[in-house]
């Protein structure tokens, strides 16, 4: 992993595993705070309540740290990337059939040329490409999501759930249409039924119910 | 012949009708979310967690132990006919399983998935049922500090094992043991990292990381990539669902060696049954070579049949793990743990004293729910399948409600539907750096345990470490531990190396 083995291929930071690093040493911050605003009550035997966090929050600082130097060193572009099946979920890189579209295209040729390689590195192009996230989209579900979180309590939950369906399907690329709503509909209401119907879980009614 | 009359104690409990019913609804609901591309058997019990509260303890672990084989033959299935292994554990059985799918060999392969699982979950169940009390005795002369390596063991061979490198695999054990000290700590009462918000006093629910990790971080990656054309074709997959003669003769023999892969690895905690699937794959092939028509690579019969018997002996197993020593060896487990903790259940060694009831009707229903999946499955496989031609903006919406239902319905609190959130798009980041998820369920559900049993360690020795490795027990498992390390290194580069291309 040292800059004398990469050669002329330069690197890139790799942009998947940075946010991942992120993340660690948020946490870390949040338990250093945590554990420095601690009341820990003075009946409290040895050790302590605050022992086994601490050792958390040095492993996630160390954790961290590594994996963000790794993140900024970034992978090396070269065609020697070893390609292995993705190991912990689910999804093996699905090959792409007919014209991939031109925003991954631009982007991998943008790619290939500021990594100075051209032919070899073709898979490895392919294989960043598929890594590009579509960020609007992913804001689309989250914000989605909160407003759900937030009109659940007030609306109740056929009305939030049918909008939340009906919302991510058209975030997920379906057409808006009449029939996507009555889909909609139908599956919140039928969860209502069988859940709080039959089972007895408990759903918000909201304000319908108090009709 | 004390197992024998507990067992038939055990049948009797769950071949009452309505306990029969849980064991078909649970394998139902189970195949049909282990189908699911991108959802496997762990997802399958975190989302159907919230559905067994209404039931008694015992009807819900007996529609559990349907769920879980339910969900990992719904693994097998999209592994088979769409290539996308649900889990890691099926990963193994996609590269002949689908390849016999795509020589018209579909509804074969289903039904040496089925058979495979069978065999390799029966004889797991039936070794758990008959050393489960002995491993319950061993048990007894665990104190905390053994407890304490058992978790430690657990938390560093899941990192290290499952993930592709070190240090993803430490940075997800340690966003586990993060969300795990959220909350009031048992010892002293202190309140933790609670920053004033009263819904974290009780802690970080299991379900809400686990669902939303794996499945609303599915949904994240999927309108992630969304505008990426579909490449996946699914393989129709009618005609005969049996084996002929000679498929069989071709098939028992690697469904056993698979058997015996599988079985050990159900007890060690090195994150479920990748390992076991590979090396299964990997002898299949290496037996194949020898051979003198070599089949792999056209769609091997042998090479689906192993790591779908391995996969099941180890998921047996590691129930046995769990039932005796409370210790979950794989994501699936570990979730499973968090069912018992619902039902303020502790499994361990005392839970064959205090709920041996339970306990047998459990082994019990484990036999039972192999039986219904089998004859769930062998028949109607293609209909299943049938489940992936649904558009995915609909599958994946029908999951984010899913979710959010599962969620809510357990907790009641707006407060969690947030976090579900919050960690659904951890587990989209997470998966992007192929960062593994399982050390985080690990530790979130060890975690508590862990810092309890070095709480009371130290507690006993006055402060003292040594006492951590006082005992002959406690220093055998972290020599084990260190041998399973290198032993796994070795393993993960010829692995690496036996995959067909």
């Amino acid at each position: 992993m040292s800059a004398t083995t990469a050669g002329p291929a330069r690197r890139h930071v790799d942009t998947a595993a940075l946010p991942v690093a992120l993340v660690v040493l948020g946490v870390a911050v949040v338990l250093t705070v945590g554990l420095v605003t601690m009341e820990v009550p003075s009946t409290a035997n040895a050790p302590g309540p605050r022992v086994f966090p601490i050792g958390i929050t040095v492993l996630a600082y160390v954790v961290g740290a590594v994996l963000l130097v790794q993140a900024l060193l970034g992978r090396t572009s070269g065609p020697s990337h070893p390609q292995r099946p993705e190991p912990t979920h689910h999804q093996r890189p699905e090959p792409v059939e007919g014209p991939p579209e031109t925003h991954d295209d631009e982007t991998g040729l943008r790619r290939a040329q500021a990594a100075g390689v051209t032919e070899p590195a073709a898979a490895e192009v392919e294989a960043s490409a598929s890594r590009e996230v579509s960020w609007p989209r992913v804001a689309l579900l989250l914000g989605l999501l909160l407003v759900f979180a937030l009109v659940l309590e007030p609306l109740g939950w056929l009305l939030s759930a049918t909008g939340l369906f009906f919302g991510v399907t058209v975030a997920l690329g379906a057409r808006p249409r009449l029939r996507t709503l009555g889909i909609a509909i139908i599956l919140a209401a039928g969860i209502q039924l069988v859940f709080a119907g039959l089972l007895g879980l408990a759903l918000l009614t909201g304000f319908i119910g108090g009709l | 012949m004390d197992v024998l009359a507990s067992l038939a104690d055990g049948f009797a409990t769950a071949f009452s009708p309505i306990n029969l019913l849980w064991v078909v609804v649970g394998a139902l609901l189970g195949t049909a979310v282990g189908v699911l591309p991108g959802l496997g058997s762990a997802m399958a019990v975190a989302l159907l967690l919230p559905v067994t509260y209404s039931l008694d303890p015992t009807g819900a672990f007996i529609m559990f132990a349907g769920i879980y084989y339910g969900g990992l033959f719904g693994d097998s299935i999209s592994a088979i006919l769409l290539n996308t292994p649900g889990n890691s554990s099926a990963i193994a059985s996609t590269f002949e399983g689908h390849k016999m799918a795509l020589t018209g060999r579909a509804p074969q392969a289903l039904a040496t998935a089925a058979l495979g699982a069978f065999t390799g979950g029966l004889l797991a169940t039936v070794l758990v049922a008959f050393l489960a009390p002995s491993m319950a005795v061993l048990a007894t002369y665990f104190g905390p500090a053994e407890f304490f390596a058992l978790a430690l063991f657990a938390f560093v061979a899941t990192s290290a094992v499952v993930a592709d490198s070190l240090v993803k695999g430490l940075a997800s054990l340690v966003i586990g043991l993060a969300v795990a000290v959220v909350g009031i700590e048992t010892q002293s009462g202190t309140s933790r990292f609670t920053f004033g918000v009263p819904d974290f006093l009780d802690g970080i629910d299991v379900v809400v990381v686990t669902v939303g990790l794996l499945a609303l971080g599915e949904v994240f990656h999927r309108a992630s990539l969304a505008h990426r054309p579909e490449a996946e074709t699914l393989i129709r997959s009618g005609g005969r669902p049996f084996l002929s003669r000679g498929e069989l003769r071709k098939a028992l023999p690697a469904w056993l060696r698979g058997t015996a892969f599988g079985l050990p690895f159900g007890v060690i905690p090195v994150g479920g049954s990748e390992i076991p699937t590979f090396l299964a794959y990997g002898n299949e092939r290496r037996i194949d070579r020898r051979s003198r028509k070599p089949e792999f690579g056209q769609g091997a019969i042998r090479g689906l049949a192993a790591p779908e018997a391995a996969g099941n002996a180890t998921s047996g197993t590691a129930m046995g793990a769990l039932l005796t020593l409370g210790l979950p060896t794989s994501a699936t487990a570990a979730i499973m743990l968090a069912a018992f903790q619902q039902f303020g259940l502790q499994p361990g060694p005392l839970l064959f004293e205090r709920d041996s009831e339970l306990a047998w009707a459990l082994i019990a229903s484990l036999f039972v729910g192999l039986v219904v999946l089998l004859v769930l499955n062998l028949p109607f496989a293609p209909l299943w399948a049938k489940l992936l031609l649904i558009p995915r903006p609909f599958l994946y919406a029908g999951i984010t409600l899913f979710c959010v239902m599962g969620v809510y319905s357990s907790s009641g609190s707006v407060v969690d539907v947030v976090l579900l959130l919050a960690f659904g798009l951890l587990g989209m980041l997470m998966r992007r750096a192929d960062v593994p998820v399982a050390p985080v369920l690990i530790a979130v559900i060890l975690g508590p345990l862990a810092e309890t049993e070095l709480t009371r360690t130290l507690t006993i020795s006055e402060g003292d470490p040594s006492a951590l490795v006082a005992s002959p027990i406690s220093i055998a498992l972290y020599a084990v531990l260190a041998l399973t390390l290198v032993i796994t290194a070795v393993n993960r580069i010829r692995t690496r190396r036996s995959i067909d291309a």
